[in-house]
């Protein structure tokens, strides 16, 4: 019986330092944002429908995450899907703390705004929770999950990657002043040296982690396959993270075009490096 | 025995056998209540939300003398739906129907259901005439 019990306190012991982690990672990620101030405007002015969306498909990004990465040795879904809440805990409360002791929030502040403020900012942080515990963390053996999930989860670590990049590019206004300064042409070269940076980090350029392209691979497919349909997300993801922002409004589809190229620009580069880093 | 110990080993070396921490229970259920309660009262607010226009009150806070004038510290309220934003407020002390002296300043933002404080700096005193403080026009961000 003691032996059990001494068993669950190590248990949460070992978990406490997990959790403390999780805090660093949290940090390291969302400082970025949580010292821009055009996401605490957004959270307060951004659609109350659009900010809700935001919240609830950042569920079965962590939760993939969780399951993926093993944070804290998850097993199944269930326990993938606790280790996401505790992922949105530790960045929820050190959102609050932070930008409480920014002045960006305060007693008086209504509970309105404190709620849009902190959700926004809970997204990158989030991320940073789950992977501080598998990336920073003394991790334990290779991951064999990823290696099982295939192309998906090659898909779904580039999903991940862009919407960190994204989001953290996105708040601020010169993702609209930049495109509004492109012509076409400038347009064309943003997807061209997108896809071609993507290309490169991921095979090219030596850095740890590089995919070697299979022997039975080609070039051209290994392009479509993975950095074409990258980019694609990278692409769909920028035009969501827009629009949820409200950078749309009362603009013409050809500049709202535009205005996703730009941010699928850093998103394309998050999802290249997430390939390599994950 | 040693059939026994071998099992027994491996299960304290891997934390998964000891079931899920007990704090991980609670942190995951705290975090899954943070994010239903924040995520109910955004739809609460979104399906509440009449889309009242803008509609600012300003309250004078108090009025300090300072180095060559007046400063008058003020509190806007917003009790309308919608942020308001470059929002053009201005102080205009009237002595009867003459305005003796007119002061301007702009709030950055100013969200639904909430409040910003800020100061005109005169150089008459404004208890010697009627202060009037009034929005005078905002862009929707």
């Amino acid at each position: 019986m003691s032996d059990a019990s001494t068993c669950a306190d190590s248990g949460d012991r070992q978990y406490a330092t997990g959790v403390a982690r999780a805090f660093g990672g949290a940090l390291l990620f969302s400082l970025p944002i949580l010292m821009t101030m055009e996401t605490w405007q957004l959270g307060f002015y951004m659609d109350r429908w659009k900010l809700v969306c935001l919240l609830v498909m950042m569920l079965p990004l962590l939760v993939g995450l969780a399951y993926y990465l093993g944070f804290e040795d998850s097993t199944n879904l269930f326990d993938a899907a606790v280790d996401a809440f505790v992922a949105i805990a530790v960045a929820a409360v050190l959102a609050a703390a932070l930008l409480y002791l920014f002045g960006a929030l305060s007693l008086r502040t209504s509970i309105d705004e404190w709620i849009g403020k902190v959700a926004l900012q809970t997204m990158a942080g989030s991320i940073g929770a789950l992977l501080a515990q598998s990336q920073f963390g003394s991790s334990n053996a290779d991951n064999d999950k990823r290696r099982e999930g295939g192309d998906f989860a090659e898909y779904f670590f580039m999903a991940a990657g862009a919407v960190f990049l994204g989001a953290n590019v996105a708040p601020t206004e010169e993702v609209v002043l930049i495109a509004h300064r492109m012509t076409s042409w400038h347009t064309l070269g943003v997807i061209l040296v997108s896809l071609l940076v993507m290309h490169a980090f991921v095979y090219a350029l030596d850095f740890r982690g590089q995919h070697e392209r299979a022997a039975e691979q080609s070039f051209s497919s290994e392009f479509l396959r993975f950095t074409m349909v990258g980019y694609l997300i990278a692409l769909a993801i920028s035009v969501y993270i827009c629009w949820s922002f409200g950078r749309f409004d009362g603009l013409p589809v050809s500049v709202a075009l535009q205005i996703s190229v730009v941010l699928a620009f850093p998103a394309s580069v998050g999802a290249a490096a997430a390939r390599l880093v994950l | 025995m040693t059939d026994l110990g071998a099992p027994n080993r491996l299960r304290r070396s891997d934390p998964r056998a000891a079931g899920t921490p007990r704090l991980e229970w609670a942190l995951g259920a705290f975090g899954a209540l943070l994010l239903a309660c924040a995520a109910s009262f955004l739809v609460h607010e979104a399906l509440t939300a009449d889309d009242r226009p803008g509609a600012v009150t300003a309250s004078v806070m108090g009025i300090h003398e300072v180095d060559g004038g007046y400063l008058v510290t003020f509190v806007l309220r917003n009790l309308g739906d919608a942020t308001l934003s470059e929002l053009h407020v201005s102080a205009r002390l009237m002595d009867g129907d003459e305005e003796v002296e007119r002061a301007q300043t702009v709030i950055d933002y100013l969200p639904g259901g909430s409040t910003r404080e800020g100061g005109f700096y005169l150089r008459s005193d404004p208890r010697d005439g009627a202060l009037d403080i009034r929005p005078e026009g905002y862009v929707i961000p």
